[in-house]
Order: C-alpha cells, then structure tokens, then sequence
C-alpha cells in the first residue's frame, strides 16, 4: 500500500468555481476508481486558486490476481474415441498457454465443451494511475472553460504543471502538453518557488512551509476568526454573506486579514454604496458597530503572510480612497436629475426582447396598481403611493449608481426618492421592490411595497410566458423560477384571507395585448400551475408533508396567501383521532360521490325521513356559517375544530342512513347533502389528499 | 521612475520577449484591444507578437482634468503573443518587476473578469490584476473574435499606465505624475484634457456627429466588401469614436445603442472575413 498524489496546479481558477471543482474531483475520483479492482483508505481533495490536490491513502500496489475460464472447442471433437486428445484439443492447449493435463470438460446448455483456466494477472497501480489521471482531469467540468493551447483541450484556465507521485515514485504521463513530474509550487511571492517533492506526505509539509494553506476550511475559519477579532479592535463586526465569505476566502492560499481605514470625506455617501465599493472593488469586509451602522474601516485579505503588510494595506486605503470619491461624484451628479424626469427617458431602456421598453413596463405597472388598490382595500393614500412608487420605480436604471453597481437597483431609487421629497410610503416601496431576491431574505417592510414587488414580478413572469421561455430542468434564462418563488413569498406574508391573483394575472396578460398575440386562457393557466409548482417546492422546504401540501394546494389559486398557515394547522394536528376520521369520511364521501353524476347541491328539507339526516342537515348549516367566519379572522385553529365537531354526526348518518336510496328524489337529495358536506370541509382543505396510516398498511 | 522611463522600459522588456516594437496606431483609439495590431492579428494561424503604447480615448470618462483619477485620453502599454508562452504570468510578474517593483513587499491577485467587446464580436477569458487591490493590468486569453473560435488563441495584457505610474511614484493625483525630471503629467496634459471635455460634452455637435458616422460608415463597409481592408478598418475605428462621443454627450437610447453597436460590428466582421480569406488563399492555411 502506498499514498498516490495528484496536484493540478493552474493559472488562478475563479474563486466561484472552486469548492464545486475541488468536490467533483473527489466525486469522480471515487466514481472511476470503482472500474478498478483496487482497494485505498481514504481520498481527500484540496483546492486553492492556483491548484486542485487529490491524495488516495493506503492505496493498493497491484490489482489481485484472477482465474479466468476460457471455453475451447466440444469435448466431441477434441476427444477421440479412446479418449486420445486430438488435434482441436491439443491447438486450444497451446492458444490457452496451458498443459493439456489441466484442461477439463464442463456441462453447457450446449453440451459438453472443453475448458482451461487461465491465471490473470492483476494489474500495476502505477499502470493504472497513468490512465486514471490523465481521465480524471480530463473528466472536470467548469460552468465556463476555456482553450489556451490545444483546440481539443479545455480547462477553467491553463494547467501549468503536474504533479504526480505514488509514494515515492513518479506516476508519468502527459496532459495538455504537460508532463507530470515531482515538483510544485508554493505561494507566489518570489521568483523561482519551484519546489521539488519526495512523496505525498512530503508535498503537504513543504506547501505549508511555503505559504500555502490547502485546505478551504482551514483558510475560511483564519479569515473569519482574524476579521472579527480584527473588527472587535473598533467595536465592531465583519459584515458578510456567506456566498462573498467564500469567494474572498478562494481568492487566496495563504489569507492574511488586515484593518485598515476610511477617510472622513470620502465615507460620507449613502452606507449601501460604500458596502458596494468595499466588497466590489476591494473585495474586503466592511464593518459595522453593534446597531449596523457602517464604521469607516473595512477588513481587507492579503494572499500572503504579515510581512510588509504595511504597504498593502496603505494601497488598499488608496484605492479605497479613490472608488469612493468616485461613488460620491456619481451620487452628486445623480442627484442632479430627479427620477420623475427619468421617467420618460426608461422607453429607451428594453425590457425583454420584444416586449416593448421599460418606460411600457412602467405604464402597465401603474395601470395594474390601479387595478390591485380597491380589490385589496387600499385606502386613498395608500392607493395613490401605490401608483406613485410604481411610476417611479425603474427611474434609478438611469442613474449612474446602478450603472456602476447594479446590486442597488431599488435601493438606491428609494434614496433619490426620498432625498427629492417623496412620500415615506413612496421611497420606502421603491427601495425594496426587488425584494425577496431569493428563499428566506428580507420581505418588503410595508404593503405598498409588497404590492409593488408583486405586481412588478408578475408582469416580467407574464412577460416571460408570452415569450415562451421555456422554464424546464436547469434552463431559466430568465430566472423565472425565482420570481415565481418571490411572487409566492410575498403573497404568503400578506396576511389577508385571500388575494385576487386570478384577476390580477388575466389583467396583466391583458396587458400585453398591443405588443403580442395573445392565447389569454391558456397563458393564464400555465401561469397557475406554475406558481402552484412553486408554493409546492417552497412548503416543501418547510419539512411539510407532501399530502399536506396537496391537501392545501387544491384550493383556489386565490387563497395562496393562507396556503402555508392552514399546513401548519394540519401538521399540528395530525395525530390527532378526529383527523384520522374526518379524512376517512372524506374519502367515503368522494367515493360515493365519484359513481354518480349527480351536481344539484339543493336539499329539500322535505325529504329528509332520518332524525340522522335531520342531525346532519343542521349541523352542516351551523358549522357553515361559523366556519365562514373564521376563515375571516383566518383562525384555522378554530376552524378544524369546527370540523372535528361534525365527526359523530356524520358518523352517526352514515351507520343509520342509505344514500344510495331506490327512491330517486330521496337518493338525490341525500346525495346532495353529501356534496354540501364535502364543500364544507374543502373550505378548509382537501382533507381526501390526507394520507393516514391505515391508508399506508393496506 | 519616471513615466517615460517606464514605457521604455515596457518596451525594452518586451522586445526581449520577442514582440516587435510598434507605434501607436494613428487613429482615435477606445481601447488597444481596437488597434488593428490586436484585432486582426488575432485571428487566423499566423503566430504574432508584439508591444506597443495606445493612447485610448474614453470620452464619457473625462472629468475635465479636475477628477484625480479619471482621464478622457489614458495609456495603454499593449501586448499580443500568439501563441501565448507557456510562463507567460510569470513573464508578466517579471515585467513589473523590470519596473522596480519587489512583489514580496506586496499583494498581487488575479481577479476572474471574462473580457468581451460586442463591437468586436470578441471576447476572452482572463482576470484583472491587482496589485495592493489597485487594478493595474487586463489579463486575457482572447477565445473569440468576429464570432469565430481562435485557433491559436491570442494573450492580451493591458496595462493602465497612469494606474501603475502613481503606484510607483506614490502620487495621489494623475497629473502630479512626473512624466520626466522636468515636467508633470498636468504640465503636458491638463490643457487637453479640459479641451476634450468641454467639446465631448458642450460643444459638440451631436446631428453633425450622427452624419459623420453614417458617411464613415458607409465608406468603410463600401471599401472592407471590395475586400480593401486597412482603409476600411480604420473607418470603423472612426466610426467607433464617433459613437463614444455621442454616447458622452448623452444622446444615445440603450435601444440606439444596441443598433449602432451592430452596424459596427458588421464593419468588424466584415473586415475578418478579408483577413481570414487572405490567409487561406495566400498562405494555404485554414482558418
């Protein structure tokens, strides 16, 4: 057993691409290695910007060797009549290598035959690594590659040397017009880093000793440990997201993190865009004191150790210095314009190919929030904020801040908005329109702006399904998927008993009319069970029960704003016994229902003999009527409790009464006392979806 | 070092690697990359290599000579080899160190940015190098120019002069450069820069300017479809500064934009296509 080791070492692969390399090599490391017959104990992959490693521990020397039974000709031509081997058999010896002693006839389907047994030989690792690596490398896939060398090469960026050696010995072969040897390099801060490497453990101890940090987690936890302790020196904290952790993290092999300052003239421009600076043009972390107000500091990463880390960091507050003059020049200057006179400037601006401008878009959004406004109770103001924040809200595409930084598109609207005066509804609507960008992030703080957000979100989607942009497996060109995910958040915070989504999208479809025939009906359905595919998938990741879900996703389109709390009901309750009966009587009553065709819901309270009917009849009208009040206040709690109380009584009817009555009329009428109950609890869900465990045993 | 010394120094560092010196095409320039010693050499089979310095004019940039950083009219050192040396970042590191440079004592990342010119229907794949987080150099492996997949594929280094000379000079003020011992970079420079701007936003005239580009344009495509294919280039790189003007003076919608992005790039494959036939008809090379 010996250790094999392989290092691609490449010109910088781009931060976002790494932790995926370094993962699909070990994936396809394992993967290929199972076509071998060759033990190993251990694969760990490492990944810096300039190398990927892969290390197998404790792996074979040679693949074992196997017998093989390789077939010869009949035993009838091969043996004479006195058993005296004749010629085939004495030709199938020599082509087996084998003494005609050893060789035996067996039983086949086909009759006896003659056989040898052939010892293979296992194979030389070292043998095998050669085409092993080479395929490896081969193997990884980048979201963008490239040529540098060799039309029918592509890699993430050009490999530059190859490392490959199994425990002492040097694993030879070619790649890219690279031979692999035992050298590497370390940190690139001189001249003539070459490094030669005696064996795999070797290579890990001379890295370390020249600045390089294989490990991701070693260099993520350095960097975060460092900055806070760093940030903590001015009473503050790093601020990042986890995404731009990682990408400041591989932008490194040997992260040294450092405070260094802001000036005070420079600093003073909105916060949101000295973070943009800070983390686009520096790629440092900015720093914020315990309320989150920005403090003028910033962390920035050094690849390379402590020394002269003086001079780095006076480059950084340079450049840092120079970026935010720049941003404040921008911001004067936008300042300058304000966004009711950009307005017009937007038909310029395309929206998508072919539908028209963004100055259209504009136009539709105000039209749809005078649409929304009084379906949804909007009262005057907030009706006309509406209207306002929509007509104003694409203005800051024009500006030179979200040229410069597009990441503040809204953001940056909201504070020309506010600074030109507009209302705090107004400002506060427009700066958050984009939100949520994506599962769990910040919802618009007020209505408007949830209103805002919805109905801008709703006319790209629309938009996008008039294109036919198809929206299937990884192709989404056009994000639609996640614009569907946000439309469903957003309407899921609003807490009101339902929403007019229906109306909303026909109106927006509509909309569309003057720039492109329209199949309205059909476009609208596809709009509906796409975003019911989304509300599915986001209550999913709430650990809910696919039959819940079900349960809930049947109702209307139009009561998604309620979809998630009424799951939540359910799951609460879903041991309960009362459920496990309701369900089940649900299930009965759509059987019956399913063999009839029998739609008139009126009973005729004449016809009913039974005091259980009776019973029935009245509880369905007094639950009825309390149930459709509690939908009002949305207290679903209150709600199945209502619908447990009918559990006995249709207990009761179904013990004592037959529906299925000779008597037509009476049939009927029984029947339609069984449509009105369903109707009842499909006010609350599809209870009939609801799998429960003796559903399961059967 | 002063800034002369420095492109001398470029210079010299470069011949050594091979590259033939050339002069500053003589035209109104946006970006090396437009130097017909970039654009065209990079396409067909023909190796190439060469240095040389490209005064590029970026209009909208200009800030009147009043802005410490921003210029109208900035330095590009330009850089082409094809194929690219297998060293050729450690080439590169060497070239800022003939600069005085002890990269030890600093911070030097490669940064991902995919570089792509629409005009040009070019585009590659490469980094901005940064140097104490201060952007000096472009870095890229041309993969495409004209729409058409290069083979071999072409280097390109950019770099910002200026940048690198307040780098090296510690000077917080573009035009406090010393260019030589006796005069600063404002000394030779401020007068025009303020010129420039006020005609690129004042005083120009942006209906002469869109007849220019049209009577550019269609002396340049007349000439590059009789396959005449310097003359014609150099009409699209006027008509390309024509269209930086007008884009600094504010009078482009992003939808004339896309439009006129497309009649140049017509102009740009039309003079490929010259180059590319050339090539195969004279040399006996496929494209």
């Amino acid at each position: 057993m010996k250790d094999y080791l392989l290092e691609i070492y490449v010109e910088e692969i781009p931060a976002r691409f790494l932790n995926n390399a370094v993962k699909d090599l070990k994936t396809a490391a394992e993967s290929e290695l199972t076509k071998y017959n060759l033990h190993y104990e251990d694969i760990s992959v490492f990944g810096t910007p300039r190398r990927l490693t892969l290390y197998i521990k404790g792996l074979d020397e040679n693949e074992p060797d196997t017998e093989e039974e390789i077939k010869g000709p009949p035993a009838s031509i091969a043996i004479g009549k006195n058993e005296e081997h004749l010629v085939p058999f004495k030709k199938f010896a020599l082509s087996a290598d084998a003494h005609e002693k050893d060789l035996y006839i067996k039983e086949t389907s086909k009759g006896n035959y003659l056989f040898a047994k052939k010892i293979v030989k296992g194979r030389r690792t070292e043998d095998i690594l050669k085409i092993f690596s080479p395929w490896l490398i081969k193997s990884l896939k980048f979201p963008k590659a490239m040529h540098w060398n060799n039309k029918s090469i592509k890699f993430v960026r050009p490999i530059r040397s190859l490392l490959s050696l199994f425990g002492e010995d040097l694993v030879k072969f070619t790649y890219a017009e690279v031979e692999a040897g035992d050298s590497t390099y370390g940190l690139r801060i001189n001249q003539s880093n070459k490094i030669k490497v005696k064996n795999p453990a070797d290579y890990f101890k001379k890295l370390k000793e020249n600045y390089v940090t294989l490990s991701y987690d070693e260099r993520k936890n350095n960097v975060e440990k460092n900055a806070h302790a760093l940030a903590k020196k001015i009473n503050g904290a790093p601020l990042y997201s986890n995404d731009f952790l990682e990408e400041v993290v591989n932008l490194t092999e040997y992260p040294t993190p450092f405070l260094a300052t802001i000036g005070k003239e420079e600093f003073s421009i909105p916060q949101c865009i000295s973070i943009r600076v800070i983390e686009d043009h520096l790629k440092s972390f900015p720093c914020v004191d315990k309320n989150g107000k920005l403090l003028p500091y910033f962390i920035g990463v050094r690849n390379g150790c402590s020394d002269f880390i003086e001079i780095v960091k006076r480059g950084y507050e340079k450049v840092i210095k120079a970026r935010m003059l720049d941003g404040k020049f921008f911001f004067e200057e936008d300042k300058k314009i304000p966004l009711s006179a950009r307005v017009s400037k937007l038909s310029g601006v395309v929206f998508l190919k072919d539908l028209g401008t963004m100055k259209d878009k504009i136009d539709r959004l105000t039209i749809l929030s005078d649409f929304i406004s009084p379906k949804i109770g909007l009262n005057d103001n907030e009706s006309k904020a509406l209207k306002r924040s929509a007509y104003l809200s694409k203005a800051d595409l024009l500006t030179n801040i979200a040229r410069e930084f597009p990441d503040l598109q809204g953001e940056i609207g909201g504070i020309y908005a506010k600074l030109q005066g507009e209302d705090t509804e107004v400002y506060e609507a427009i700066k958050d329109q984009y939100l949520p960008h994506f599962t769990d992030d910040k919802l618009p703080k007020t209505l408007i702006g949830t209103c805002l957000s919805l109905i801008d979100k709703i006319d790209t989607l629309t938009g996008g399904f008039l294109m036919g942009i198809a929206v299937s497996g990884s192709k989404d060109p056009y994000g639609l998927r996640r614009i569907g995910n946000s439309i469903v958040q957003l309407l899921t915070s609003i807490n009101m008993e339902s929403f007019p989504l229906k109306e909303l999208v026909q109106e927006s479809i509509d909309l569309y009319k003057p720039k492109k025939e329209i199949e309205s009906e059909e476009t609208s359905k596809d709009i509906d069970s796409f975003l019911k595919e989304r509300i599915k998938g986001i209550l999913k990741e709430k650990n809910i029960r696919y039959d819940i879900i079900n349960a809930v996703t049947a109702l209307s389109l139009d009561l998604i704003t309620t979809y998630k709390r009424r799951a939540e009901v359910l799951t609460s309750h879903i041991s309960d016994e009362e459920l496990t009966s309701i369900v089940l009587a649900n299930k009965r009553v759509n059987n019956i229902l399913l063999n009839t065709d029998i739609s008139s819901k009126t009973i005729d309270k004449k016809l009913l003999f039974e005091k259980e009917e009776e019973g029935l009849f009245d509880a369905i009208q007094n639950t009825k009527i309390k149930v459709e009040n509690g939908l009002k206040q949305m207290n679903y709690e209150e709600i199945i409790k209502l619908l447990y109380s009918l559990s006995p009584v249709i207990s009761k009817f179904f013990d004592k009464v037959l529906v299925m009555d000779n008597d037509e009329k009476i049939r009927k009428n029984r029947l339609a006392m069984l449509i009105n109950l369903k109707e009842l609890f499909l006010k609350f869900a599809d209870f009939s979806a609801i799998v429960i465990e003796k559903d399961k045993n059967i | 070092m002063n800034f002369q010394e420095m492109i001398f120094k470029l210079e010299m560092f470069w011949k050594k690697q091979g590259c033939v010196l050339l002069l500053p095409f003589d035209e109104q320039i946006g970006a090396g990359t437009l130097s017909p010693y970039t654009y065209l050499k990079a396409l067909g089979k023909k190796p190439w290599a060469t240095v040389y310095l490209q005064p590029s004019r970026r209009p909208a940039d200009g800030r009147y000579g009043e802005n410490p950083n921003r210029l109208y009219m900035h330095h590009q050192m330009q850089v082409v080899m094809k194929p690219p040396p297998k060293d050729i970042q450690e080439i590169y590191l060497n070239s800022l160190r003939s600069l005085g440079l002890k990269l030890a004592q600093h911070e030097i990342k490669f940064i991902e940015d995919n570089w792509e010119t629409a005009v040009l229907g070019a585009q590659g794949i490469g980094w901005e190098v940064r140097l104490d987080g201060l952007e000096i150099t472009q870095f890229t492996y041309f993969q495409q120019a004209a729409g058409i997949d290069l083979d071999p594929v072409s280097v390109e280094i950019t770099y910002g002069l200026e940048r690198l000379a307040m780098f090296i000079q510690k000077k917080d003020n573009v035009f406090d450069i010393q260019w030589n011992d006796d005069y600063t970079y404002g000394d030779l420079r401020k007068d025009m820069e303020r010129e420039e701007c006020v005609y690129a936003f004042e005083t120009s005239d942006p209906d002469k300017l869109f007849s220019l580009f049209n009577i550019y344009e269609e002396e340049g495509v007349n000439n590059l479809k009789k396959g005449i294919l310097y003359p014609g280039y150099q009409y699209l790189l006027k008509c390309s500064h024509i269209f930086n003007l007008l884009d600094a003076r504010g009078v482009i919608s992003i939808s004339e934009r896309v439009q006129i992005i497309s009649r140049i790039r017509k102009m740009a494959n039309l003079a490929a296509n010259i180059v590319l036939d050339k090539e195969e008809n004279n040399e006996g090379l496929s494209a």
